[in-house]
């Protein structure tokens, strides 16, 4: 016979039938020898059928009818943050772009420990745009602005690029 | 392969057709807000956690990347929403998980339909409910109240399906021993 230990860590699929025949059969045969368990199976069972029970209260149509408008002037109201994302593809790209030019701007002056202020600033805006795959970082605005330099720009090529700039003199 | 319903309409706000939101929302408005209502027992919550959460869906659709159901997703928004919501409550206030509810005997099991009208029952069920931990308050809302299968649960907690039943079992038994004038004697 099987512990109750173990009827009671396959009680969940056997009170819900999920449990597989096999075991099923197993539990069943510990529940017809061990009246505690039994009577744990039944009133769990109990509890199960009890809290089915819970009512909800449904709300008006006028409630319903409200929702959608009352939503719309949220969302009109709560303007959008400065990196949060507009259902429109062409101005998501052109405002994340626009944030990275700055975002790397500014950190070629103020990031020593980068050493990106040798770079000509069209071969960084290059690598940059090119490299940019992944534009949900913009979202993240938690994001420290080194981050999402050494997010952007793949490390080999910040290397290279840090080494300075010796691959684009061919460009 | 075909596209469901959600996935185009999905599509169509993704190229910025403000409509296809509208539709999104009115298909599952109601839902939304009975989910968020279930896990925080108080219309004006539920009606401003459930809209936090088609604001959030709104704003960061363009992540949605389709790897579960639309529906899937959402509820995993209003559900993180609503729990972070009862986290804050908790903290604000202690709260007792180990009151047990009296009552009188009711024979609910012989008569259903009269029990699901008993608003003593009712009471008793939402305060024995609202009293677990938030996290088997979720698991618990999703299979018993949405019936939702294990395995969309588990997707919409992030949490394996074991996880689910584990808190699911602890649910239960808690629920039983604050309820025990209706399910023992």
């Amino acid at each position: 016979m099987i512990s109750c230990r173990k009827v009671k860590r396959w009680m969940i699929d056997y009170l819900e039938g999920t449990l597989a025949e096999k075991e099923k059969v197993l539990v069943d045969e510990h529940l017809s020898k061990c009246s505690q368990c039994a009577q744990e199976v039944e009133v769990l069972v109990k509890t199960q059928k009890l809290v089915r029970l819970k009512a909800r209260k449904e709300m008006p149509e006028g409630f319903w009818a409200h929702y959608l408008p009352r939503l719309r002037r949220r969302l009109e109201e709560k303007p959008l943050s400065r990196l949060e994302w507009r259902p429109v593809p062409t101005l998501a790209l052109a405002t994340a772009t626009a944030l990275v030019l700055l975002v790397v701007t500014v950190n070629l002056f103020r990031t020593p420990s980068l050493n990106l202020e040798s770079l000509p600033r069209k071969v960084l805006v290059r690598e940059v745009v090119a490299s940019n795959s992944e534009l949900d970082y913009f979202i993240a605005d938690s994001f420290e602005p080194e981050e999402i330099v050494q997010a952007l720009i793949p490390q080999e090529m910040l290397n290279s690029l840090m080494r300075g700039g010796e691959m684009y003199e061919t460009l | 392969m075909v596209k469901d319903e959600d996935a185009l309409l999905v599509d169509r706000f993704k190229k910025g057709e403000e409509k296809a939101f509208n539709e999104l929302v009115k298909k599952y408005m109601k839902r939304i807000y009975y989910l968020a209502y279930s896990l925080t027992n108080n219309h004006a919550d539920a009606l401003d956690l459930s809209q936090e959460a088609f604001i959030k869906a709104y704003r960061s659709i363009h992540r949605f990347r389709g790897r579960s159901s639309f529906y899937t997703w959402l509820y995993r928004i209003t559900v993180n929403i609503c729990l972070n919501h009862l986290k804050r409550e908790a903290r604000k206030k202690e709260v007792s998980f180990d009151e047990r509810i009296e009552v009188a005997q009711v024979d609910w099991w012989i008569n259903p339909k009269k029990a699901l009208e008993n608003k003593e029952l009712q009471e008793n069920l939402t305060k024995a409910i609202g009293s677990l931990p938030p996290q088997q308050k979720a698991v618990f809302t999703l299979r018993y109240l949405e019936g939702l299968p294990h395995k969309e649960i588990a997707s919409i907690l992030g949490c394996s399906i074991g996880n689910v039943k584990a808190n699911l079992f602890q649910a239960l038994q808690k629920l039983r021993n604050k309820l025990k004038g209706y399910v023992e004697g």
